[in-house]
């Protein structure tokens, strides 16, 4: 088993180890390396249906991303992707505003948790 | 703890947790698992293997998990069984949409996140645990109707629309006419080998494969009869092969942890007489029509003897015979 990080709110691996029921650090690298394949796409996603105004797009790579934040455990970003969500769906512009501004910031501290967990 | 390699396809979009799906599922002792990213995919596996259980999420790109499953409760997969479990595993859960699900009679609807712990007892619940599903034609028709378009229109339009209903009544009063004998008894209409609703051997995974062993003979004698071509008769030929073989598999390790020494040594004496009719099918020519109709002959008496007491129960208490 590998050490854990000191940041849990951001990543927390004790959740990744209980969905996966399995803590071993082949399941863990196997798991935040897929995350971090999946989650790079879906920002990118997200991104550009920004750009497009596609709200139906935004809400289906927030969705997804949800999805895959839960599995390992990264719930501030879990939680910024349900109201990315939710916001698009609904067409509540103001709130997607405040979500997608937030969205980088985590994004990076995310990847920056990540790097570390992986290096050790 | 499962004996029997039951199929579980687990169907997401999203990579990491279709590949979380599968692991789980996979590691189900007596399981094993197929994947699919996509509705399409999925189709195909239902298609071409003996799926025993369905996991799927509901929000896919492309064709939904909604349409998935009402295709496989209409029946309109060739090797999976319609009454198989079906288990959502969803990130949402919209009112609109547990109420179809809940029309095509799903036997879950998980939320995520759920851990590997949770699902594997739930896969575990789902293939030991049987749930009362209707007929594939009562999904089938409720799918036609989702599917059709709400009339809207001018008033000419509505009045087409009346007049189509009108005609489809007379159409339907007619045919109803003509089911009637000549008592006025109402004919039931059956197919070549008939598994009747109420009947239960007491073994929701044995009733299962004997329906559908019943199902691809039938629907061998169907295309035999029906003079189709050489091609067509020979896949059906294999697919009742197919049945046959899951049947005996089946019955094999289930007799293995059950009780009932009885019930299990009486099957066993039938299905030695079914291998020997499977034996007889898999080699006899398509072309020999005088043998075939022999054979399905030895077929119907066989499910005859088979599908009655003491092997299979009513809970309505008939007799009635289910083979026409």
């Amino acid at each position: 088993m590998i050490n854990l990080p000191d940041d849990a709110t951001i990543l927390d691996l004790d959740v990744l180890t209980a969905m996966y029921g399995d803590s071993s650090e082949e399941t863990i690298v196997f798991a935040l390396t897929g995350f971090y394949l999946a989650a790079s796409g879906y920002m990118q996603d997200i991104q550009q249906a920004m750009k497009a105004s596609n709200l139906t797009a935004l809400a289906i790579a927030a969705h997804s991303l949800k999805g895959i934040c839960g599995l390992v455990g990264a719930k501030p970003m879990a939680g910024l992707s349900n109201q990315l969500e939710h916001a698009a769906r609904s067409g509540d512009t103001e709130q997607l505003q405040k979500a997608l501004l937030m969205l980088p910031e985590s994004w990076q501290l995310l990847q920056q948790q990540l790097k570390l967990v992986l290096k050790q | 703890m499962l004996l029997k390699n039951f199929n579980v396809l687990v169907l997401d979009d999203v990579i990491l947790m279709c590949d979380f799906l599968y692991g789980v599922a996979n590691k189900v002792a007596g399981c094993k698992a197929f994947k699919a990213l996509d509705a399409k995919t999925a189709s195909e596996v239902l298609e071409h293997e003996n799926i025993d259980l369905l996991i799927t999420d509901i929000e896919l790109k492309g064709p939904s998990g909604l349409e998935l499953l009402s295709k496989v409760r209409s029946g309109l997969f060739a090797n999976t069984a319609h009454d198989i479990p079906i288990i959502i595993f969803s990130g949402n859960a919209y009112r609109e949409l547990i109420q179809q699900c809940i029309l095509f009679d799903v036997n879950d609807f998980l939320a995520k996140p759920l851990t590997a712990d949770q699902l594997s007892k739930k896969i575990q619940h789902h293939l030991r645990h049987e749930k009362l599903i209707q007929p594939a034609a009562h999904y089938l028709e409720m799918k036609q109707r989702i599917e059709t378009p709400a009339v809207q229109g001018d008033e000419e339009e509505e009045r087409r629309f009346r007049v189509a209903i009108v005609r489809e009544l007379a159409q339907k009063a007619e045919q109803e006419e003509a089911e009637l004998d000549e008592n006025g008894q109402q004919l039931e209409k059956r197919d070549f080998l008939y598994w009747p609703e109420d009947a239960t051997t007491g073994y929701y995974q044995l009733d299962r494969r004997l329906r559908n062993l019943a199902y691809n003979l039938s629907c061998f004698h169907n295309v035999f009869i029906n003079n189709c071509k050489p091609v067509a008769i020979e896949a059906e030929r294999k697919r009742a092969c197919a049945a046959a073989d899951y049947l005996l598999h089946i019955v094999k390790s289930m007799r293995q942890r059950e009780q009932r020494p009885e019930f299990w040594s009486m099957l066993q004496i039938r299905l030695d007489k079914l291998s020997a009719l499977m034996a007889e099918l898999a080699v006899i020519n398509v072309k020999h029509h005088n043998n075939i109709l022999a054979l399905l002959k030895k077929f119907a008496y066989w499910w005859m003897q088979t599908c009655n007491k003491p092997l299979i129960q009513r809970t309505d208490g008939s007799d009635d015979k289910s083979s026409r």
